[in-house]
C-alpha cells in the first residue's frame, strides 16, 4: 500500500519519534511504515487517521 | 527492540544467577559426585534459564506491531534452521557420527535467533 505519511508528518512538523510517541509505536515502525515497507495494522492505521483527522483511506491508497 | 532498560536489567539479574547458579551446580557435585540431591543440583541452572526466558517473553509483549512481527519471523527461521539441522544430525548419528550434547540445542536457537533479527529487521528498513 503507498500511503501519505511522510507528507502529513512534514506538514505538521513532526519527527519520526514524536510520531511514534504519539502513536506508542517506535520510530524504526513510523520509518517502515512512511517507505512503504510495512502495512500497519487496522487498529494503527485508524490512530494515524484520527490523529491527522482524515479518513484512512485519505492516508492509505492500494498500490 | 529487546534493548529496553527494563529488559537489560530483567535478563542481566537472570544471567548473573545462571553464572552462580553453574559455577555452584559443577563445582558441587565435582566434590559430591553421590550426593543423593545429583538430579536437583544439576538442574539448578535451568531456574535462572526460566527467568530469563520469563524477561524475554516479558520484552516481547512489549514491543510493537512491527517489531512483534520481527521477532516472529525471526523465530520462525531460528525454529526452522536448529529443527532441520539438528533433524538431519540425528539420522547422520545412525550412520555413526559423534553424539552431540543435547545442551547445545539452545545456544544454537538462540544464535540462530539473534542473527536472523537484524536480517529480518532489514527487510522493513
Amino acid at each position: 500500500m503507498k500511503n501519505k505519511l511522510r507528507e502529513l508528518r512534514s506538514k505538521s512538523s513532526i519527527s519520526q519519534a514524536d510520531m511514534g510517541k504519539i502513536l506508542n509505536v517506535s520510530r524504526q515502525t513510523i520509518n517502515s511504515i512512511e517507505n512503504g515497507k510495512y502495512d500497519p495494522s487496522l487498529p494503527l492505521a485508524f490512530k494515524i487517521a484520527e490523529h491527522f483527522n482524515l479518513k484512512i483511506e485519505d492516508i492509505f491508497v492500494p498500490n | 527492540m529487546l534493548n529496553t532498560k527494563q529488559y537489560l536489567i530483567e535478563f542481566g539479574l537472570s544471567m548473573v544467577l545462571y553464572i552462580i547458579a553453574i559455577f555452584f551446580s559443577i563445582s558441587f557435585l565435582v566434590n559430591n559426585p553421590h550426593t543423593p540431591w545429583k538430579v536437583w543440583i544439576s538442574l539448578l541452572p535451568i531456574l535462572p534459564a526460566i527467568l530469563a526466558t520469563i524477561a524475554v517473553i516479558r520484552a516481547l509483549k512489549r514491543l510493537d506491531e512491527l517489531q512483534q512481527r520481527i521477532q516472529m519471523m525471526s523465530f520462525a527461521i531460528s525454529f526452522a534452521i536448529v529443527g532441520l539441522i539438528t533433524f538431519s544430525y540425528g539420522f547422520l548419528e545412525n550412520a555413526g557420527y559423534p553424539h552431540i550434547p543435547y545442551v547445545w540445542i539452545f545456544p544454537f536457537m538462540i544464535a540462530t535467533w539473534g542473527i536472523s533479527t537484524p536480517i529480518v529487521a532489514s527487510v522493513y528498513k
